[in-house]
């Protein structure tokens, strides 16, 4: 009973209150316990002001009783709504907070893709934004209140002690009754089934495609309104009478609740009207009694609960997350220091991988050696898996089979946050920082001078300030176009090449660039990364062949390696491609423009 | 720069709401307000069956005495079970409407004509509640109705109040503070809360990117996962600071509020027991019943408060987005023509992103033969894919107009006109749904029509892609679905492209840079494969003089096209075939010799060097 109560969400989440914030969550809690006793205090009071009516005696002790009673029953609940939301606000901070260091922490990126992992971490991701319900800061206040009702009704109950000991057992009883047959219609249990969860994120994807911009062009440019909104209708009914079904108040256990309760205080109340007739309570007792015996009703079912379960899922799910997240996300760790290396080699042998979860071989049997020092461009078709090879060099997974190694040392070996010092790498989907230029081009930070270098050396400079923040969202913000943003990654890069850098690696980096912006960077980027080690993905030829060496990737595995002056030469799937793209350049230029294969 | 419009005032905005609720649920409408003023009348009751039973004890009247306690019992079971049957005919209500909105709002967004509020950041913010917080529209309703209900039991405990002395309804006065304070503070408090937005969203921002995927690479490799948790909270709490003050104020003015109305209350019993020297019975109505009243004043302003913080704002965000939307609507009285004879024309188009002072596009002319292949070139930020927005409607131009066959597009009705459209654009949108479902919804008429998918993907060159997938047409995309199969960068415009190829007979194909990611092989048959629709709809007899519009970098493609629009600087600066414009000698043939050279010899110097180094 007891471990089953420390592992439900409700504990869970008045434990993260705890953690949120000490401070504001006692005094949550004591005004809480503050506010619970008041209208049982309040009872006391109207009986002594009775009581001193009908003897005569003094009224200004109880009327200052009364009056301190009122105003405290007043203003402790706009300064117990301020707690709550605060304290909300500051729980979703430290949830949001877990998830962050959850996230992040796990040298890998698997837990980050885990399919197992997605249902809970959308949930826990969005917890907040008030899609599924209302945000923590306001669902505190439900809570607080339907604590305080709890509260209130259990203190009046006591306090009906006093007249005789079955009243409070009566009483109570028939309204915790209720809770007990009205339980069904109190908390919605199935609502992590597949089938609910299905329909939640089903809702939740339409809607948000109806609604975020991203998809608005081609919603537009399809006619796509009307189904994506019947698409979200559909399943946001299903959803509703789901619930509806589940948690209904049902007739005969409604029926058995209002005969116990009306019975439970009419017998109550009959007992006081009795024993006042009889003379063995005063008018001042029976006030207080009365009183109390109306307070308690309390108790009683108050409907459905959805503020506390609503508000405990995303802990639960955070808390849920954690473990596996860290086991998905795992690499094995060691601590080989990766100081100035690639200094010989970059050699992968025999390289199999494939993504968790599929059985896809994306890399069999890679293997090839890159000089430290020189630059390799890899080309292949789309899925070839070249991006793969980028991110594992970045080592965010491990292969199944065969070695990367560096310098002779395998990259298992080495300690990973020393090894991905050495690195820079430019994603295709690199990160758009909603910060400054400054952040932008050094996220971990560089001295401006340096910045400016690699803004300058990626024909980026004059962009922007370096304060700017590059989004309009903000006050003085910029927005960029995609070419534009294209060069700030790729400062980014240099500018983790100037900072010691070794290994440089860029997937498609020039996707977005036009004509003249190609031709121009490649010149530079070669220059500035003359020393260290690069890796160009790319499908563009012309980009390709400034590379030292290339090699194409198919199947999973080396297809053709070496210059381009070679690759033409052999005359086969390298060649092929070049040529695709070359031929229609200069076919019956008048200037006679040489596109030659042997070159 | 085009100032933002206001937002329509508070009370017209709230009656369109209610509506709006009417419309959607006219029967649940009545149904869980009349609940709702039902269960105040046993509780206000309460206050009157004390004073009876104080009555019943004071003149001995056992009868009286158990009239009363029997009343005491009912009315507080009664009060229990109506507000417990109450809050689900209201629930019920609400779970309802919720649908009626939320589907409204999604629908106004997803069919405004034009996409300026989903790139405008006064919009976007604007828009930003209706999004993320339609639940809270239909509390409205909830707390329309409570306080409709709190009223009620006012009226009754004053009532009660009167019956003593009429003076005692006075003390309703001092509940003014409250109601000015509870009027007042919730927008105090909106203002901090829109004051900290900025600081808010960038740390939402910075949460995004340390828990999504993509940034996920990134992150690591650089290392600043620590950074940016730490950055997160340290932005959350810029916000937090001024929010939580402005409720910390708020609490203060409300205790202070409080305070006057509990002197208020004291007064009235001091003035009861000591001044009128009324009997025990009368000073235990004041006391229920005035302690009754600050507990309705307090739910009653409560809701107002959560009336005017929430769903006032809200559904003033909704009724402007209701204006906004139905200003964009269609006048349209010309009809989009069945095929196209002479072209599209452009005349004198200008255009500004609304909130920007640079032109996007200035003074335009241009004329796109039916029948025709149009590339447009020009470097970033040179106006291309604002042409080809306007082109498709999503932008009101600033001035001047582009004809359709003669015809003015701007009076076209928007969703038939681009129901004659087709095409992808570079910054496509993955659609997470089964691959046919993907690829279909290019053609949603024809959604379901295997057939047309499969040649759609044939035409786009993503057979392979399919072919890749474990469960092919059926597979689920996207990594966060059960099942779901995630795709690269360059499989996901492969489908992209499929999908704008569904419409087989467009009137316009309009390919926006749709081929960035793509394969040499993939690529080059695509082009192929437009230049022959290209000929084909010149020649073949059923042709309906369809335009292949295609903005690209790529000069190999671009030279095959028959007229080619050279944009520069928010202009049109050159227009002509590949061989008028190579002779022209202009911006044209300086761009395609840069990208030619790159094909060519690497000089033998430049070669030497890189083996230098």
């Amino acid at each position: 009973m007891l471990k089953r109560l420390r592992t439900s969400n409700n504990w869970k989440f008045f434990c993260a209150l705890q953690q949120a914030n000490k401070p504001l969550a006692c005094a949550w809690w004591a005004v809480l316990i503050l506010r619970g006793l008041m209208p049982a205090a309040f009872a006391v009071t109207m009986g002594v002001l009775i009581g001193a009516l009908q003897t005569g005696t003094s009224l200004w002790m109880p009327l200052a009783l009364v009056g301190v009673v009122f105003v405290l029953l007043q203003v402790l609940s706009p300064l117990h709504n301020a707690i709550a939301s605060n304290l909300g606000s500051q729980t979703a901070a430290w949830l949001y907070d877990q998830l962050t260091i959850a996230c992040v922490r796990p040298p890998g990126i698997g837990h980050l893709e885990e399919p197992s992992l997605t249902t809970d971490l959308t949930m826990a991701r969005d917890f907040d934004l008030g899609i599924t319900g209302p945000p923590l800061n306001i669902s505190m206040g439900f809570i607080a209140s339907g604590l305080v009702e709890m509260a209130g009704g259990l203190a009046a109950s006591i306090l009906l002690a006093g007249y005789s000991w079955w009243a409070p057992l009566v009483l109570a009883g028939a309204w915790f009754a209720t809770h007990w047959l009205l339980r069904e219609s109190a908390v919605w249990r199935d609502r992590n089934t597949e089938e609910v969860r299905e329909a939640q994120r089903h809702a939740d994807y339409a809607y948000r495609l109806a609604v975020d911009p991203p998809a608005a062009k081609e919603l537009r440019l399809f006619g796509l309104s009307s189904w994506t909104v019947d698409r979200f209708k559909s399943r946001r009914r299903q959803l509703f009478e789901l619930q509806w079904r589940a948690t209904r108040l049902r007739e005969r256990p409604v029926a058995w609740s209002v005969l116990i309760v009306v019975a439970a205080n009419v017998a109550v109340f009959s007992a006081l009207a009795l024993d006042a007739a009889k003379g063995a309570l005063s008018l001042s007792q029976l006030v207080t009694f009365a009183s109390a015996a109306a307070a308690t009703s309390m108790i009683g079912f108050g409907g459905l609960s959805w503020a506390l379960d609503s508000a405990s899922a995303p802990v639960g799910a955070v808390a849920r997350l954690k473990k596996p997240m860290e086991t998905a996300g795992a690499l094995p760790l060691r601590n080989e220091p990766a100081v100035g290396m690639p200094a010989r080699e970059i050699c992968f042998k025999d390289l199999k991988f494939s993504y968790p979860n599929t059985d896809a071989c994306v890399l069999d049997g890679f293997s090839l050696v890159i000089p430290a020092g020189t630059s390799l461009a890899v080309v292949g078709q789309n899925g070839a898996g070249k991006t793969t090879l980028a991110k594992l060099l970045c080592r965010l997974y491990d292969p199944q089979a065969g070695a990367i190694q560096i310098d002779g040392v395998d990259l298992r070996d080495l300690d990973v946050e020393s090894w991905r010092h050495r690195i820079t790498a430019v994603f295709q989907d690199f990160i758009r920082f909603e910060l400054s230029l400054r952040e932008n081009v050094a996220p971990g930070g560089a001295p401006d001078d340096v910045i400016q270098e690699a803004l300058v050396a990626a024909g980026a400079a004059g962009l922007a300030n370096l304060d700017t923040p590059l989004s309009k969202g903000y006050a003085g913000g910029t927005d960029l176009s995609g070419g534009q943003w294209q060069r700030i990654a790729l400062a980014r890069a240099l500018c983790a090449v100037k900072l010691g850098a070794g290994l440089v690696l860029l997937d498609e980096p020039t996707a977005q660039l036009d004509v003249r912006g190609e031709a121009e960077i490649f010149d530079r980027l070669l220059k500035a990364t003359r020393k260290a080690t690069t890796i160009l993905i790319s499908h563009r030829f012309s980009t390709v062949r400034h590379a030292d060496r290339i090699c194409v990737l198919e199947n999973g595995r080396v297809v053709e390696h070496g210059t381009h002056d070679e690759l033409m030469a052999r005359g086969g799937r390298y060649h092929t491609m070049f040529q695709l793209q070359a031929s229609r350049f200069g076919e019956g230029e008048e200037d006679g423009m040489e596109l030659n294969a042997t070159g | 720069m085009q100032p933002v419009e206001e937002m329509p005032p508070a009370l017209p905005s709230m009656w369109r709401a209610l509506k709006r609720g009417y419309r959607a649920e006219p029967l649940m409408l009545p149904l869980a307000l009349g609940f709702s003023l039902l269960a105040a009348l046993p509780d206000a009751l309460m206050a009157l069956w004390l004073k009876l039973l104080a009555d019943g004890v004071l003149a001995k009247n056992r009868r009286l005495l158990l009239g009363a306690a029997v009343g005491l019992g009912i009315s507080t079971a009664g009060t229990w079970f109506l507000r417990v049957i109450s809050d689900r005919v209201q629930r019920r209500f609400r779970d309802r409407l919720t649908i009626a909105l939320e589907s409204q709002v999604a629908d106004l967004q997803a069919s405004a004509v034009t996409i300026a509020h989903q790139e405008r950041p006064e919009y976007l913010d604007r828009l930003a509640m209706l999004r993320d917080q339609v639940f809270v529209l239909d509390h409205m309703y909830m707390s329309l109705f409570s306080t409709f209900g709190w009223i009620l039991r006012l009226g009754v405990t004053i009532a009660l109040l009167c019956s003593i002395h009429p003076a005692l309804g006075l003390l309703a006065l001092f509940a003014i503070p409250t109601v000015l304070t509870s009027s007042w503070r919730p927008g105090a408090e909106r203002k901090a809360e829109e004051a900290g937005a900025p600081a808010r969203r960038l740390a939402r921002h910075l949460f995004e990117v340390a828990t999504t995927t993509a940034p996920g690479k990134e992150v690591r490799v650089t290392g600043i996962g620590e950074k940016l948790t730490n950055l997160r909270r340290s932005t959350w709490d810029i916000w937090y600071r001024s929010v939580s003050r402005a409720r910390w104020m708020s609490a203060v003015f409300h205790m202070m509020a409080w305070t006057v109305f509990g002197t208020g209350y004291l007064g009235a019993v001091v003035f009861v027991a000591a001044i009128m020297k009324g009997s025990s019975a009368q000073v235990l109505l004041v006391l229920a019943a005035g302690s009754r009243l600050s507990a309705y004043i307090g739910a009653t302003v409560g809701e107002i408060g959560f009336l005017r913080g929430f769903w006032l704002e809200g559904s003033r965000r909704l009724a402007w987005l209701e204006d906004y939307t139905a200003a964009l609507a269609d006048h349209a009285d010309v009809e989009v023509p069945k095929s196209l004879s002479d072209g599209i024309v452009i005349e004198h188009l200008s255009f500004s992103h609304p909130g920007s002072e640079r032109a996007a596009l200035k003074n335009v002319s241009v004329k796109l033969p039916a029948g025709s292949v149009v590339a447009v070139v020009g470097e970033n930020g040179a106006g291309k894919s604002t042409l080809v927005k306007l082109l498709c409607r999503m932008y009101t131009p600033d001035s001047g107009r582009i004809l359709v066959d003669g015809r003015d597009l701007g009076r076209m009705p928007a969703t038939e006109w681009r129901s004659r459209l087709a095409g992808a654009f570079q910054d496509f949108f993955r659609f997470e749904f089964r691959a046919r479902d993907t690829v279909g919804l290019g053609d949603v008429t024809r959604l379901g029509d295997l057939k047309a998918v499969s040649a759609a993907i044939e035409r786009g060159g993503a057979d392979e892609v399919i072919q890749n997938l474990g469960s092919g047409l059926e597979t689920q995309l996207g990594k966060t679905w059960p099942a779901g199969v995630e795709l690269s960068f360059g499989q996901w415009q492969k489908l992209a492209l499929a999908r704008g190829f569904m419409r087989e007979h467009p009137l316009l194909l309009v390919l926006d840079e749709p081929t960035a990611a793509l394969d040499a092989e993939t690529e080059h048959a695509l082009f192929e494969r437009f230049a022959a629709a290209a000929r084909d709809g010149k020649t073949q007899q059923d042709g309906n003089g369809r335009i292949t519009l295609l903005v690209s970098h790529r000069f190999s493609t671009v030279r095959m096209a028959d007229l080619i629009v050279v944009m520069n600087g928010a202009e049109v600066v050159e227009v002509g075939s590949h061989n008028e414009l190579m002779a022209l000698g202009g911006t044209y043939s300086e761009l395609y010799r840069i990208q030619a050279a790159a094909y060519r010899h690497i000089p033998a110097k430049e070669q030497a060097q890189r083996s230098e180094a």
